[in-house]
C-alpha cells in the first residue's frame, strides 16, 4: 500500500469523524429507550456535555491508590483510540491499516478491560474487586467468539487486516450482484451468523440490558458499573468517553459486516458517509430494540447465551474453511 | 446465483434454530423454534421448486406449511395446555455443555461429509453438512433431556433433517411418498400426545 497525502488527509478526517460522533449514538441509544419507555429523556447531545462538565472537576483518588490508578484511564483511553485508528468505517485507507491485524484488534480490547480492571481493584474498595471478578468472567466468556468472528471473516477472505477484509468483501458482493460475476466468496450465510454472534458479544461486551444494567448503582446488577463506581472528575470523563468508543467500535465492525461500502477515492466519500450513519443509526435502533423488550437476564444465564454465540461463530468458521 | 445463497441462509437458520433449542430452557420457546424451522425447510423447498419448475416440490411446500408449521405445533401446544406443564425442560447436562457439545457434532459432521462426498456422491455438500449436524444434535436432544415432551422436540428435529437430506439428493419425492412420510410423522405426534396424557393421569410423572 503506497501510503500518499490523500490517504493521510482522509484517514484524519474519517478518524475524528468517528470519534466525535461515538457520544452521539451512545446518546441516540438512551434517548430511544427513554422514549419508548414513556420518559421525556435526556438531549441526544446530552454526553457531551457531561463529558465537558466531568472534565473541569478535579479527581479523587483513595489513599490507598498507587501509581496504576493515574496511568489506567489514559491507557484505556489511548488504547480505544488505537483501535479506531486501524478501523476503516467509510474510507478504505484507514490511519493505521497497514497494522490493522484482527488478532492485534481483539487483544487490543482485552488490554483495555486489564487495565480497567487493575484500575478498579488499586482503589481498594470491595466493590472494585467485585466488579472486576464480573468483568472477566463475561470478557473471558466471550472472548473465544470474537476471536473466532475475526478468524472466520480472516479465512472467509483469505486477508488478514481488516481494511482489506471488508474491501475484499465489497468487491466480491458489487462483481456478484452488479455485474453478475461470481468470484468465489460471496455467501449470505457466512456474514450472517458472524453478524449474530458478534452482535451478542457486542451486548455483553458493552454491558448492555439483557446481561449489564449500567444505569442501575445496586449492587447485584453491577458489572460494567462496579469497576467505575470509585472514579470521579476527568478520569471518569475519561472512563464514559471510552466506553462510548468501544460501542462504536463494535457497531462499526458490524455495520461493514451488515453492508461494506467504504470510499475509494474522493468523490464517494459523501456517499459513503451517509450510508456509514446510517447503518450505525439502524444498528443503534437495534440495540435499543434488544434493550427494552428484554429485562435483565439472571447472571447464571449468561453463560448459556455467550456458548450460543460461540458456535455461530464456530459453524461460520467451519464454512468458510470449507470455502461455500 | 443470488437463489442459492438465499437458499443456504435457509438452510443456516434451520441448523441456528436447533443449536438455540438446546440453548433454551422454556419448552413453549422449543416448540415455536420448531415452527420456525419448519418454514425455513418450507421456504427451502420453494427455492428448489422455482429453480426446477417442479410440481412435485411444490405440492411438498404446501403439505409441509400445513403439517409441520401449522398442525404439528398446534396439536403440541394443546396437549401442553392440558398436561400444565410448564417448567422449565431438565436435562442431563448443563446448557452451556450441551452447546459445546453440539457445536463439536458440527465439526464431526463437516469431517464425515467430507469423507462422503470424496467418495464421488454427488449432491450438495453444504445442505448435506448442515442435515448431518441437525441430525446428530436433534439426537443429543433425545438423549440427554429428561421429559417425554422434550424428547419429542428431538424426534422431530430428526424427522426435519432427514426430510433436508432427502430434498437435497432427489430434487423432490412423489408427492405420495410424502405425503405418506408426513401423516406417518403425525399419527406418531398425536400417538405420542395421548400417551404423555395418559402418563400424566395414571402416574403422575
Amino acid at each position: 500500500m503506497n501510503f500518499n497525502g490523500q490517504h493521510l488527509i482522509f484517514g484524519t478526517v474519517q478518524f475524528f469523524i468517528i470519534v466525535i460522533l461515538a457520544p452521539f449514538f451512545a446518546g441516540f441509544i438512551h434517548k430511544l429507550k427513554q422514549r419508548a419507555r414513556g420518559q421525556k429523556g435526556i438531549n441526544i447531545f446530552q454526553f457531551y456535555l457531561n463529558f465537558n462538565k466531568l472534565l473541569k472537576k478535579e479527581i479523587v483518588l483513595s489513599k490507598d491508590a498507587s501509581f496504576v490508578s493515574n496511568i489506567a484511564p489514559y491507557i484505556v483511553f489511548a488504547d480505544y483510540l488505537v483501535i479506531l485508528l486501524m478501523m476503516p468505517a467509510f474510507y478504505r485507507y484507514s490511519l493505521l491499516g497497514v497494522s490493522s491485524d484482527v488478532i492485534l484488534i481483539a487483544y487490543s480490547l482485552a488490554l483495555a478491560t486489564f487495565f480497567m480492571t487493575l484500575y478498579a481493584m488499586d482503589q481498594g474498595s470491595a466493590f472494585g474487586g467485585l466488579g472486576a471478578s464480573r468483568e472477566w468472567f463475561l470478557t473471558v466468556l466471550s472472548e473465544p467468539s470474537l476471536i473466532f468472528v475475526f478468524i472466520s471473516l480472516a479465512i472467509y477472505t483469505k486477508h488478514g487486516r481488516i481494511t482489506d477484509i471488508f474491501y475484499f468483501v465489497q468487491k466480491g458482493a458489487a462483481n456478484a450482484f452488479l455485474s453478475g460475476i461470481h468470484s468465489g466468496a460471496v455467501s449470505i450465510a457466512i456474514p450472517f451468523l458472524l453478524f449474530i454472534s458478534l452482535f451478542i458479544v457486542s451486548i455483553s461486551e458493552n454491558a448492555r440490558i439483557p446481561i449489564d444494567n449500567p444505569e442501575t448503582h445496586l449492587e447485584l446488577t453491577m458489572f460494567h458499573e462496579a469497576n467505575i463506581l470509585e472514579t470521579s472528575g476527568k478520569h471518569l470523563g475519561i472512563y464514559e468517553y471510552g466506553s462510548y468508543l468501544k460501542l462504536t467500535v463494535f457497531l462499526t465492525v458490524m455495520s461493514l459486516i451488515l453492508f461494506p461500502y467504504m470510499a475509494v477515492n474522493i468523490y464517494q466519500i459523501p456517499l459513503a458517509l451517509i450510508i456509514y450513519v446510517l447503518k450505525m443509526l439502524i444498528l443503534c435502533i437495534l440495540i435499543a430494540g434488544v434493550e427494552i423488550v428484554n429485562p435483565k437476564m439472571r447472571v447464571f444465564r449468561v453463560p448459556n447465551v455467550l456458548s450460543v454465540s460461540f458456535i455461530l461463530s464456530l459453524i461460520a468458521m467451519i464454512l468458510s474453511i470449507r470455502g461455500f | 446465483m443470488l437463489m442459492g445463497k438465499i437458499a443456504e441462509l435457509f438452510i443456516i437458520l434451520i441448523l441456528v434454530s436447533v443449536v438455540l433449542n438446546v440453548s433454551s430452557p422454556f419448552i413453549k420457546f422449543a416448540i415455536k423454534l420448531y415452527s420456525f424451522q419448519s418454514l425455513m425447510l418450507a421456504f427451502y423447498i420453494l427455492m428448489g421448486a422455482v429453480h426446477f419448475n417442479s410440481i412435485n416440490l411444490y405440492g411438498s411446500f404446501i403439505i409441509t406449511i400445513i403439517f409441520k408449521v401449522i398442525l404439528i405445533p398446534y396439536f403440541l401446544f394443546k396437549t401442553l395446555k392440558k398436561v400444565k406443564m410448564d417448567k422449565e425442560i431438565d436435562m442431563f447436562i448443563g446448557i452451556p455443555e450441551a452447546v459445546v457439545f453440539a457445536g463439536s457434532l458440527t465439526l464431526l459432521s463437516n469431517l464425515i461429509a467430507q469423507k462422503i462426498i470424496k467418495t464421488g456422491i454427488t449432491f450438495g455438500s453444504f445442505v448435506f453438512t448442515i442435515s448431518l449436524a441437525t441430525f446428530l444434535i436433534g439426537a443429543m436432544l433425545m438423549i440427554t433431556r429428561k421429559t417425554l415432551f422434550s424428547q419429542i422436540i428431538g424426534f422431530l428435529t430428526i424427522d426435519n433433517a432427514i426430510f433436508l437430506a432427502a430434498n437435497s439428493i432427489t430434487h423432490g419425492m412423489p408427492l405420495l411418498v410424502e405425503l405418506g412420510v408426513l401423516f406417518d410423522l403425525f399419527v406418531s405426534i398425536l400417538i405420542l400426545s395421548i400417551l404423555i396424557l395418559n402418563l400424566r393421569r395414571n402416574i403422575a410423572v
